[in-house]
């Protein structure tokens, strides 16, 4: 028999035996082996698995102290050397589900797998279940303790072995904002019909995609003086030098490119030229001041509408972007404008 | 009886083909059809516009590479009836959906080329790829049938229109002068289309088609006219089934074929269920791609509004064969709104798009009313590289992404996205799940 895989297990104060909210501020502690939900944890791992330590905070100190206590767990996971991390499970508890959730995504970023469990309400939940981590749907107190830790522990056995895993319905897990195509066996159209007349039956049914709200994105504060203001062009027009340079795709942009626009009163039809996949590129081409309207910027600089127009230009496309590379392409320009001073920007919409 | 000059009653008589082969006379028997190249040549001829053009054989299992595909569309022709197949396309005779038709099952005619003047963004056409066998094959539509390859070569100084013009009425031609082989034959079967009066407990449904919409080489035919202005309008299934809808959309490879439109799988699921377990009442066919939210909420509207004065209660929805993704969706997503408050309740085919390994989000709009969605499967989904291949028609370069360079049509290939791509992986029953 091959030696049982290690499990370091991660329960707040409360879980831990240490007491209710009074012990909320209870620092990290470890101690060996399993500890109160650990016990039906181990019997769960059914001899495949040992949990060789527990790692117990409490939530209230946790949240006071996340970065402190990351570096903490960090160490003892140094140590211990686990196979698997466990954390919770949480039920509805938010607290505790954030910090389960921000363990887990530390333990995944050292390459240790973890699992650990939540209600599909539970804070914690909604923030890292787009970081896609594993998260164990469970009841919402621990009524439901048993059933998810079966579950958790069986899901905690596969990653530590590195087998394949099931769809969230087969292993339980919470939708990780990860998609797998699968063949169904059956027509797109057949399907469709057979949900139709479950839906007009008023018979139980399930979409297959449920879709993710998108985040709300909050507007700056207004600027106070335009006069004195550093703006900068940014777009997603797919608006390059002549000769595509920095080869931008026609979609699914996942990296931007910067031109300097300095001494220039505005863009020169056929020094530019348009990549992007999703417009009719005419209009762009022949005057890419409409796309990108740096004339109409340098007549509000000249007119001292505007402080100044920063030297360059920055492109990616739009185009069937992902949204996360979107959002990483948005986040390193936005870093390089933070970095230049630029108080404004404008983003011309294709 | 008298003829009821109104009807919509189609027969559609069908020759199973297995072979095509050039020979000194146009021919079908048993499965194989011969076809007199030069006379095929002859009637396809418009020097002024294309300056030449190949036609080629393709058969599953050969080791051959089918590249720069336009369309593709099922040979058949009207034997009797009021109208034309494909009408619009030949002359006003319309509208379309009774009588009676040939069609070559196992075939189809592709055509293929490349534009004379430069194109740009949307109105451009994708690189569209079918490979012949091969690890690719089950995901490229036509790969599985046998098929009659136009290479059309534009004249010189003649313009895009002109020239994609004069492609719609090569393939069609086409299309009309192989099964035209079978007019004075016996079809083995016949099949028969009409929407028979059924059971009044069964709920009464209607296929919603979102048409792409959006210029030239981004465009559907309704009768020989693009959809530019198109309100939302009914259509009766049989009118899809003999042509009315053409296709002149090249934007994403995995799009709408004309061979779709008349082999629509909703469509014909549809009709396989009518009687059975829906009432099925039409096709609501209106454009996606309008170009402002103000538009793309009022052809919601106009759709969901059609379909309750049709006196639909549920409606399924698809854009062509399942292309959503870019800007569209909204349109898709505007639309089923529109339908469910309007009591009309809806299930909608779509694709995801996102990345190959799934962890992005798969669609760029949702609204909540959107509870009961039917998924094709990602289009960025890996599939196996594609190996060299003997034989290749239609060019000798292909450029799969305008980010690579052009390279040889035959050496190795990995593409996500090959020709008619989301009609197959609906056809084929890919889906995705939460993993």
């Amino acid at each position: 028999m091959t030696e049982a895989l290690r499990v370091v297990h991660y329960l707040n104060a409360f879980f831990g035996g240490l007491g209710g909210e009074a012990e909320a501020q209870t620092p990290v502690r470890v101690q060996p082996g399993p500890v109160g939900p650990g016990r039906l944890l181990e019997q769960a791992l059914a001899g495949h698995a040992q949990v060789i330590a527990t790692l117990i905070c409490g939530d209230g100190y946790f949240a006071e102290h996340e970065e402190a206590v990351v570096e903490q767990v960090r160490a003892h996971w140094r140590t211990l050397q686990p196979d698997v991390c466990i954390a919770g499970p949480a039920f509805r508890a938010g607290r505790y589900g954030l910090a389960c959730g921000r363990l887990c995504l530390e333990a995944e970023r050292l390459h240790i797998p973890a699992v650990t469990g939540m209600h599909s309400e539970n804070p914690g939940s909604d923030l890292y279940r787009p970081e896609h981590l594993y998260i164990i749907a469970t009841e919402s107190s621990a009524v439901g303790m048993r059933p998810a830790l079966e579950r958790m522990a069986a899901l905690a056995l596969k990653r530590a072995r590195r087998q394949p895993i099931g769809t969230a319905a087969e292993e339980g897990f919470l939708p990780r904002a990860v998609r797998r195509t699968v063949s169904t066996g059956t027509p797109a159209a057949v399907r469709a019909v057979d949900m139709a007349l479950k839906k007009w039956r008023g018979e139980p049914y399930t979409s297959e995609l449920t879709v993710e709200t998108f985040e709300t994105i909050p507007p700056a504060p207004p600027i106070t003086d335009p006069s004195q203001t550093l703006v900068a062009l940014v777009t997603e027009s797919g608006l390059v030098r002549q000769g595509n340079p920095d080869r931008l795709p026609s979609a699914a942009a996942t990296h931007w490119a910067a031109y300097s626009v300095a001494g220039m009163d505005r863009l020169v039809a056929g020094a530019w030229e348009a990549v992007h996949g999703g417009y009719d590129n005419t209009a762009a081409l022949q005057d890419p001041n409409r796309v990108v309207p740096l004339d109409a910027l340098r007549a509000l600089e000249r007119a001292g509408v505007i402080g100044k127009l920063l030297d360059d230009l920055f492109v990616t496309v739009g185009n069937m972007g992902s949204l996360n590379a979107m959002k990483r392409i948005g986040a390193e320009i936005a870093a390089t404008l933070v970095q230049r001073g630029v108080q404004a920007v404008i983003l011309p919409a294709t | 009886m008298a003829r009821d000059g109104g009807a919509f009653r189609l027969e559609v008589g069908v020759f199973p083909l297995h072979r095509m082969t050039f020979a000194a006379e146009t021919r079908y028997q048993d499965g194989t059809l011969s076809i007199d190249r030069a006379a095929l040549l002859a009637t396809l001829a418009e020097p002024r516009v294309i300056a030449d053009l190949e036609i080629h054989l393709a058969h599953p299992g050969e080791s051959c590479r089918i590249v720069h595909v336009l369309d593709a569309v099922a040979p058949m022709v009207k034997v009797d009836g009021r109208s034309t197949v494909y009408a619009g396309f030949f002359g006003t005779t319309m509208p379309a959906g009774n009588g009676r038709n040939h069609l070559l099952r196992g075939a189809a005619v592709l055509v293929c080329a490349t534009f004379p003047d430069p194109t740009s963004g949307a109105l451009s056409p994708a690189e569209a790829i079918i490979d012949m066998s091969g690890p690719a094959a089950p995901y490229c539509a036509c790969a599985d049938i046998a098929n009659l390859v136009l290479v059309c070569h534009p004249a010189p100084g003649v313009t895009n229109a002109d020239f994609d013009a004069a492609l719609h009425r090569a393939k069609l031609k086409a299309a009309v002068y192989l099964a035209r082989a079978t007019t004075a034959l016996t079809p083995p079967t016949v099949e028969t289309y009409e929407l028979q009066p059924v059971a009044p407990d069964l709920p009464r449904v209607v296929y919603v088609d979102q048409l792409h919409q959006q210029g030239l080489m981004a465009q559907t035919f309704l009768y020989g006219k693009h959809t530019q202005g198109l309100e939302p309008t009914i259509l009766h299934p049989n009118e899809m089934l003999d042509g009315a809808l053409v296709n002149g959309n090249y934007r994403a490879p995995g799009r709408a074929a004309t061979y779709a439109h008349t082999h629509n799988f909703l469509v014909r699921e549809l009709y396989r269920r009518h009687g059975h377990d829906v009432n099925f009442l039409g096709v609501v066919i209106g454009r996606g791609w309008q170009d402002s939210q103000m538009l793309k909420e009022r052809q919601g509207w106009m759709t969901a509004r059609v379909a309750r004065l049709m006196g639909a209660q549920v409606a399924m929805i698809s854009a062509d064969v399942g292309g959503t993704g870019g800007n569209n969706t909204i349109d898709f997503m505007q639309t089923i709104k529109a339908c469910e408050q309007m009591g009309v309740q809806t299930v909608a085919v779509m694709q995801e798009a996102g990345n190959p390994d799934g962890s992005d989000p798969t669609l760029v709009d949702f609204v909540p009313e959107a509870n009961a969605l039917v998924s094709v499967g990602g289009i960025g989904w890996h599939i196996p590289a594609a190996p060299a291949v003997q034989r290749v028609i239609g060019g000798t370069t292909v450029q799969p992404s305008i980010a690579e360079n052009p390279h040889d049509a035959s050496g190795p290939l990995a593409v996500t996205c090959w020709y008619g791509a989301i009609w197959k992986r609906a056809e084929l029953g890919l889906s995705a799940v939460d993993a």
